[in-house]
């Protein structure tokens, strides 16, 4: 475990503020206590001061997760968020797409989001914008992108894919192994 | 070649015969005939004919055209229709009927006549083709484009007609036509064009079309037909025929196609708008179980409590923005995708009404009011269904509202995940009063049954009207009047008229006594403009002494208030009976009690259960009396008497602690600013008084003067107490912050744990945390001292912690490093982020603080470092801080924090941190006048807090301390029985403060210090240290200056 480094920290910050962009600053500055951004086995945890003192004293390889996994670096480099980081992208998302209740289901199951299903969107969405998925009930279901601005995803057919799939709560059970 | 033939050659007979004809060349030959008989097929027949009708004899022979003719010399061959020759066929009947029109072979023969059947027959003009040529055909019709083909369509009523005359026009040409065959019958099959043409289509223009969709194919064959029938009248009638068809089928064809741009239209409309709704930015989620949305939901609870109008607005933004202004603003969550639409036509149709007409939706309102079956009726139809539900829900969402009113938004996200679960009414205040005019009839009634218990309730009066209105909404569910806030209503009626609050009583409470909103109103003053009573407060404080000044001051809440005036009141009458002299003092007086009284009066009730005001009384009284028996005793023997008034009264405090507290707390300053001129004023009162009636004036004045006097005394105590707390606390405070004073931390640390050491007697302190015994450190040192037993001789002190401190100070160390990096990260991680975002992000506001912190710290390192605390972890600290400029970061978090802490309790008088650097200076440099002016009492504490100051400078003697302390005790008891001797000592012991050189004089000095502290330890802790160190200050100062002058 330890802190990233610049690039990886401008990777990571990157791509969330693809989902919440300036309300990153509300993760790295929180008023109700410290919390960091930690690197361990490749994975980006976001922990708060106090548990980041605790960790330290499990060993490297004891330690199975520490704090909230935000996503992974892959061997490229590159920075991929995981679902378990909506709980933190869903209240600060800036741009949010509802799905209908009948295609919450094959949204959980990892399809894109189809015109047909798409409920409401924040307007002013721009084509490959990240955007939070909620159902209409506003229970924050994973994200994605979106694969067309909002003016275009009046006009297009209704099997169009208008927001391609990232992650979805659906991988808690589908990938339960593999989630820290 | 007979002779060539069957000769002999070589052997053989030669046959010789004629060549066939090669086949190429005989299919010439036959293609040219039938070229040849393709040219004048009929002409060669009817040269033929009429060559053999020659050869037969018959010369005027006019062949026949009528069908069924039998062509001469030519058996079984018979004329058909337009003069052809047809051959007559015998078929053989399979069903072996006898059926046999013209001949029969035998009994299962039937010849068929072909002239009696073909009468389907048409012949066409050679020159048709001209008539319309290709390149003019329509073709491009068929495709659809609808203009051009509307065009025809209208054209073609227009054109049917022509046809109709073309038709015999037509007829005459083709009789014309065809004058060689000079057929009489060709008028006859003209009549029966259609038959001819329906059964038997012949390849014509019209079967040249492609059998295309019906409507395509109908438009161009008519048009087709229109334009042939201009050449062509035989197919006139067929024309009309179709074009009458194709009249229907046009409109057919128009309703279609509007049909089908509709359903595109209805199609491409679903799809644009069907459920795809588009929201902004400021779209609010319902789904607030997540920490962040609970936090805010926290965050928000306390501006719901206080205006929740405010809250239903938000709830009226986030969902829809549009109805704001209107009165009626209806929403309804989006149970199923389609709900956005719903809601929209809902809101357009009430919208409509509501714009429409004002009255009408008053009407509704009334109705709405008085019953709730009228509102079903009053709904639109598509509402009726949901109309119920609104009336329950907003019931529900009232009950919620009284709810959250009553546990102060508890519950306000329910409450609001309820407002967007169900219709709700926002109705303004303008419609409220509206209502209330309309309505206070039937208000009156639930008024009426609320009163009773509203009246029961002693709270301040926004909570009452409050809980009046929750009361009246269960009690008229109907009534919607809880959508609007009360204090909403409260702050209309105080901002403006009186008229509003009689429409508002009189809705809310029909027979109220007149007390009852005299009363609200004068609660919501002291509320809203409780600054502007405290000033009013502070001028009767000052008119009528230190008594009202305890019951007034500034911050106090609504509740408070009510049961001082009525104190202040009769304290007030109570100086009448005193019969002060001056006459402005007892006209303020007089005033002061008079807005007492009003107020008294208007919460009389009040008075029943305010305990408090009779302790008071009861105090003010008693002090008055003492203030009497002191007042006759001689000036001489006004220290003693002093003394014993003042234990009284400290006595009498004691006995009221919780009175105490409260005053004690904020009468202090007002007591030490109003007893200086108090006193002044007093005399100037009592010389001016002299003259006219001196006896019993001198006598009064001389009451007063040793009240006055008593009382400076009991504030004498008072603050005696004041320093003592101020300093028991000071220790601790001072050992938490290192930074507010550093150089006094260490030393005053020690004094407090000598200190503690001699007091460890009681029980309070057995069970204090010890300091020293806290961490790691003082883990191994209660080790260590549990090792030598109960033995107090073995007591471990801070000073054995010492030894282990640098551990403790590595430990700090580790820790501040670690909370320097986690800032350093966050510091980097949020210049990334302003990289990243292009914005500027403000510094964290804890960095700052840090900052200034460092500063700070920066500046006190080196007194800390002169000072020498011998602590070698601390320097350790300093050199990292001095080295590393973020070192010193995390140990100065916490004390930010807890001098956040401390300011914000002690913020209410801002002045005195201000001083304090002042007093600290003053103290230092005020040395002279101590030794000039020694005040009983008082100097100890600030040669106390002096020390405070200026005895760590050297270490040795802290470290001796405290052992000398125990051997001296003897001479801090002397000094504790008679504190007037204290002047005395406390000169020898100012003197060798002033050197500051001398061990045994510190020693001294700390020893007074310590006994200082014990003594006043226990009496009062809770009061603030900062606000403690200042009285101090402030006082002895005073007294420093003040006594010099009067007494001596």
């Amino acid at each position: 475990m330890r802190p990233l480094t610049e690039a990886e920290t401008r990777a990571v910050f990157e791509k969330l503020s693809k989902y919440i962009g300036e309300n990153i600053q509300l993760l790295v500055d929180r008023p109700d206590g410290t919390y960091c951004f930690r690197l361990h086995r490749d994975r980006v945890y976001y922990l708060s001061e106090k548990l980041l003192k605790l960790a330290a004293s499990v060993p490297r390889d004891s330690l199975v997760a520490p704090g909230t996994c935000f996503g992974k670096f892959t061997k490229s480099q590159k920075f991929r968020l995981s679902v378990t980081a909506l709980d933190f992208l869903a209240p600060y998302a800036k741009y949010k797409v509802w799905v209908k209740p009948g295609s919450e289901q094959s949204f959980l199951y990892g399809n894109h989001v189809l015109k047909s299903g798409l409920g409401r969107i924040t307007e002013s969405t721009a084509q490959y914008q990240g955007v939070v998925v909620y159902s209409m009930a506003d229970v924050p279901l994973g994200f994605g992108v979106a694969a067309k601005s909002t003016q275009e995803c009046r006009k297009v057919d209704p099997l169009a894919i208008v927001v391609f799939h990232q992650a979805d709560v659906g991988e808690y059970v589908r990938n339960e192994d593999t989630l820290t | 070649m007979s002779i060539l033939n069957k000769t002999k050659w070589k052997g053989g007979t030669l046959q010789i015969e004629m060549a066939k004809e090669s086949f190429l060349h005989r299919l010439a030959v036959e293609r040219e005939e039938a070229k040849l008989q393709k040219e004048k097929p009929q002409r060669n027949d009817q040269m033929c004919l009429l060559e053999s009708l020659k050869k037969t004899g018959v010369v005027d022979f006019h062949m026949r055209a009528v069908p069924g003719t039998e062509v001469p010399d030519h058996k079984k061959w018979v004329v058909g229709k337009f003069g052809r020759v047809l051959p007559i066929l015998h078929l053989r009947n399979q069903q072996k009927n006898k059926i046999s029109f013209s001949y029969c072979f035998g009994l299962n023969v039937v010849k068929y006549d072909p002239s009696k059947y073909c009468h389907n027959l048409r012949k066409l003009e050679p020159d048709v083709a001209h008539a319309a040529p290709v390149s003019e055909l329509t073709w491009h019709l068929e495709g659809g484009d609808d203009g051009t083909s509307r065009k025809r369509q209208r054209e073609s009523p227009g054109i049917r007609k022509p046809p109709k005359k073309l038709r015999q026009l037509g007829s005459e040409a083709l009789s014309g036509a065809a004058p060689s065959s000079g057929c009489p019958s060709h008028p006859k099959h003209t009549d029966s064009p259609q038959l001819e043409h329906r059964s038997h289509p012949k390849p014509s223009e019209e079967s040249e079309l492609p059998p295309a969709r019906r409507p395509g194919r109908k438009i161009a064959g008519r048009t087709l037909l229109s334009e042939q029938s201009k050449a062509n009248g035989i197919t006139a009638k067929n024309d009309t025929s179709i074009s009458d068809s194709d009249i229907d089928s046009e409109e057919e064809i128009r309703a279609m196609v509007k049909k089908e741009t509709e359903r595109q239209k209805a199609g491409s409309v679903e799809t644009e708008s069907e459920d795809l709704e588009i929201v902004g930015d400021n779209f609010e989620l319902k789904y607030s179980s997540h920490w962040f949305l609970s936090n805010s939901d926290a965050t928000k609870k306390a501006i719901k409590g206080s205006s929740r109008e405010k809250e239903t607005m938000e709830c009226d933004n986030g969902y829809d923005s549009a109805d704001t202004d209107e009165i009626i603003a209806e929403s309804k969550s989006p149970e199923d995708s389609k709900q956005g639409k719903v809601k929209n036509i809902v809101a357009k149709k009430k919208s409509g009404l509501v714009n429409g007409s004002s009255l009408k939706t008053r009407n509704l309102k009334e109705k709405c009011i008085e019953k709730k079956g009228k509102i079903k009726k009053l709904k639109i139809a598509a509402l009726q269904s949901t109309a119920a539900n609104s009336t329950t829900e907003t019931r529900d969402s009232d009950s919620s509202c009284s709810d959250s009113d009553e546990g102060q938004s508890e519950i306000s996200s329910d409450y609001e995940s309820m407002m967007q679960n169900c219709y709700h009414l926002d109705l303004t205040l303008d419609d409220l009063k509206a209502l209330a005019t309309e309505n206070s009839d039937a208000l009156a009634e639930g008024s009426g049954s609320a009163q009773s218990s509203c009246q029961s309730k002693v709270e301040d009066n926004p909570k009452d009207s409050m809980v009046n209105k929750q009361k009246l909404s269960q009690f008229h569910p109907a009534v919607k009047k809880k959508s609007i806030c009360p204090e909403e209503v409260l702050a209309d009626i105080l901002a403006g008229e009186e008229d509003a609050v009689e429409e508002n009583s009189k809705g809310q409470n029909n027979s109220h006594l007149k007390y009852q909103p005299f009363r609200g109103m004068g609660s919501l003053c002291v509320k809203e403009s409780s600054k502007d009573n405290t000033g009013l407060k502070k001028r009767s404080v000052e008119s009528l002494g230190l008594e009202a000044c305890t019951s007034y001051c500034g911050e106090e809440s609504s509740k408070h208030q009510p049961k001082n005036r009525p104190s202040c009141s009769l304290e007030a009458s109570s100086k009448k009976k005193h019969k002060a002299p001056c006459e402005q003092h007892e006209e303020l007086s007089a005033a002061a009690s008079s807005a007492g009284q009003r107020l008294s009066d208007s919460k009389p009730h009040l008075q029943g259960k305010n305990k408090g005001v009779s302790s008071l009384q009861d105090q003010n009284s008693e002090h008055e009396a003492a203030a009497a028996s002191t007042g006759e005793s001689d000036g001489s023997s006004d220290t003693d008497s002093h003394a014993a008034g003042a234990q009284e009264h400290v006595k009498q405090q004691l006995k009221s602690p919780k009175l105490i507290s409260k005053t004690l707390k904020r009468n202090t300053i007002e007591n030490e600013k109003t007893s200086v001129v108090e006193d002044k004023a007093l005399s100037r009162h009592a010389a001016a008084s002299k003259e006219p009636s001196t006896i019993e004036k001198q006598l009064q004045d001389n009451q007063r003067r040793l009240a006055a006097l008593e009382e400076r005394h009991r504030e004498r105590e008072l603050q005696k107490k004041l320093i003592q707390g101020a300093l028991s606390n000071l220790l601790l405070f001072f050992s938490f912050c290192a930074t507010k004073a550093k150089s006094a931390s260490k030393p005053s640390g020690r004094l407090f744990d000598s200190s503690e050491d001699e007091q460890e007697d009681t029980d309070d302190e057995r069970f204090k945390i010890k300091p020293q015994f806290e961490g790691k450190a003082g883990e191994k040192l209660l080790k260590l001292q549990s090792r030598f037993g109960a033995d107090e001789r073995f007591r471990m002190d801070a000073r054995f912690l010492e030894s282990d401190s640098e551990e403790e100070g590595e430990t700090d160390s580790v820790k501040a490093d670690e909370e320097e990096e986690l800032a350093a990260e966050k510091k980097k991680n949020l210049q990334i982020l302003g990289s990243i975002l292009n914005i500027n992000l403000e510094q964290p506001k804890p960095n700052k603080t840090g900052m200034s912190v460092k500063k700070f710290k920066y500046e006190s390192s080196p007194i800390s470092k002169e000072g020498g605390l011998g602590s070698k972890a601390k320097r350790k600290k300093k050199e990292q801080s001095e080295t590393l400029p973020q070192v010193s970061e995390k140990i100065y978090y916490d004390i930010a924090a807890d001098l956040k802490d401390l300011f914000g309790c002690s913020k209410k008088k801002p002045e005195k941190t201000e001083e304090i650097p002042w007093d600290k200076e003053d103290a230092e440099d005020s040395a002279p006048p101590d030794h000039l002016g020694p005040v009983p009492g008082s100097d100890a504490a600030q040669e106390s807090f002096k020390f405070s100051f200026f005895g760590d400078t050297e270490k040795e003697g802290i470290k001796e301390e405290p052992y000398i302390v125990e051997t001296i005790k003897p001479v801090k008891v002397t000094w504790q029985e008679d504190p007037r001797f204290q002047d005395s000592s406390s000169e020898g012991d100012d003197e060798p403060e002033t050197s500051e050189m001398e061990k045994d004089q510190e020693i001294a000095r700390l020893f007074f210090f310590s006994k200082d502290d014990e003594r006043l330890r226990g009496t009062t802790e809770l009061i603030h240290p900062l606000l403690y160190l200042f009285f101090a200050f402030k006082l002895l100062l005073e007294f420093s200056e003040e006594k010099m002058l009067p007494g001596y």
